[in-house]
């Protein structure tokens, strides 16, 4: 009985996890920009990721390899909004244009109003 | 407890956490591993303490952790928002997005605090951080207008109070 609740668990997170990393991958085909497109990499790829991995601790159980499993569940969450971070700025910094509804426009830094 | 105190904490709890580290990471308990273990543990955390764990008193150590593991379920929450939010405007056939940067205040000082709003925004609805100025303005790429106003609403926003909190910078967040 445990071992068919286990089962089933770990089925629904993999297939939640796949669904989000295919909308990530869609997204990156679909969207427009580049800072459109590190909206669905950057998102979907970390829930996706660490739906799977989690679905993979359930399967497991608890032992040595589940907490390492764990671990790279939290160095992912800690790390995958830097490399998109790092992707936006250098984006920004070499002057690449923005999609938006009126059309292609550059952003600078400059002329945005502080409040 | 002056400076010396708190250097001594510091140093003993990045000890621990890198020995459990090492240990959960070798599962092997022979002498040999075990003081392996100790020795680089020991190395790294004598090098490298100060960044681990801040020198300041030890029950501000044990309440920021607490804070930021209380913070945590809620961020996971927003996470999972966030990703049906960016899943639906992908699959719709229409898809509704209509990209803006903003800028907008936060009032946090440290570096520390600013670094995980960042991180924080980055994982949340359609929002990622562009740039920090040091003044603690954060400027956002958004994907549509509703996860902007989520950020707009109020100066500092529901994020910002949370996370000021956690450090200890700003008051508890209400509502």
């Amino acid at each position: 009985m445990i071992e068919a609740v286990k089962l089933a668990i770990t089925i629904v997170l993999l297939l939640a996890g796949s669904f989000f990393l295919i909308a990530g991958s869609l997204g990156i085909v679909r969207f427009p920009d580049t800072y459109s497109r590190m909206h669905a990499a950057g998102k979907c790829d970390t829930l996706g990721l660490s739906l799977m991995l989690a679905g993979f601790v359930i399967y497991q159980g608890l032992d040595l390899v589940s907490i390492k499993l764990i671990l790279i569940i939290l160095f992912v969450f800690f790390t995958g909004p830097v490399a998109v971070n790092a992707i936006i700025r250098a984006a920004i910094n070499s002057g690449h244009k923005m999609w938006t509804v009126e059309g292609w426009k550059e952003w600078k830094k400059e002329t945005v109003k502080k409040r | 407890m002056g400076k010396r105190g708190f250097r001594g904490f510091s140093l003993l709890i990045s000890f621990v956490a890198l020995y459990l580290f090492w240990i959960l990471n070798s599962g092997r308990i022979e002498l040999l591993y075990l003081s392996m273990g100790v020795i680089c543990s020991f190395a790294i955390a004598y090098i490298f303490h100060e960044i681990f764990v801040p020198l300041k008193e030890p029950k501000v150590v044990f309440r920021t952790a607490v804070r930021f593991l209380l913070y945590i379920p809620w961020l996971f929450y927003q996470i999972i928002l966030a990703n049906l939010d960016v899943a639906k405007r992908v699959l719709h056939p229409k898809m509704p997005i209509d990209p803006i940067i903003i800028s907008f205040p936060s009032r946090l000082k440290s570096e520390l605090s600013m670094t995980t709003l960042g991180n924080s925004i980055t994982l949340t609805p359609g929002t990622i951080t562009v740039d920090i100025d040091p003044d603690g303005t954060f400027y956002v790429h958004c994907l549509a207008k509703e996860p902007a106003e989520f950020l707009l609403s109020e100066v500092p926003c529901e994020m910002a109070t949370r996370v000021g909190y956690v450090f200890g910078e700003l008051e508890r967040w209400k509502k």
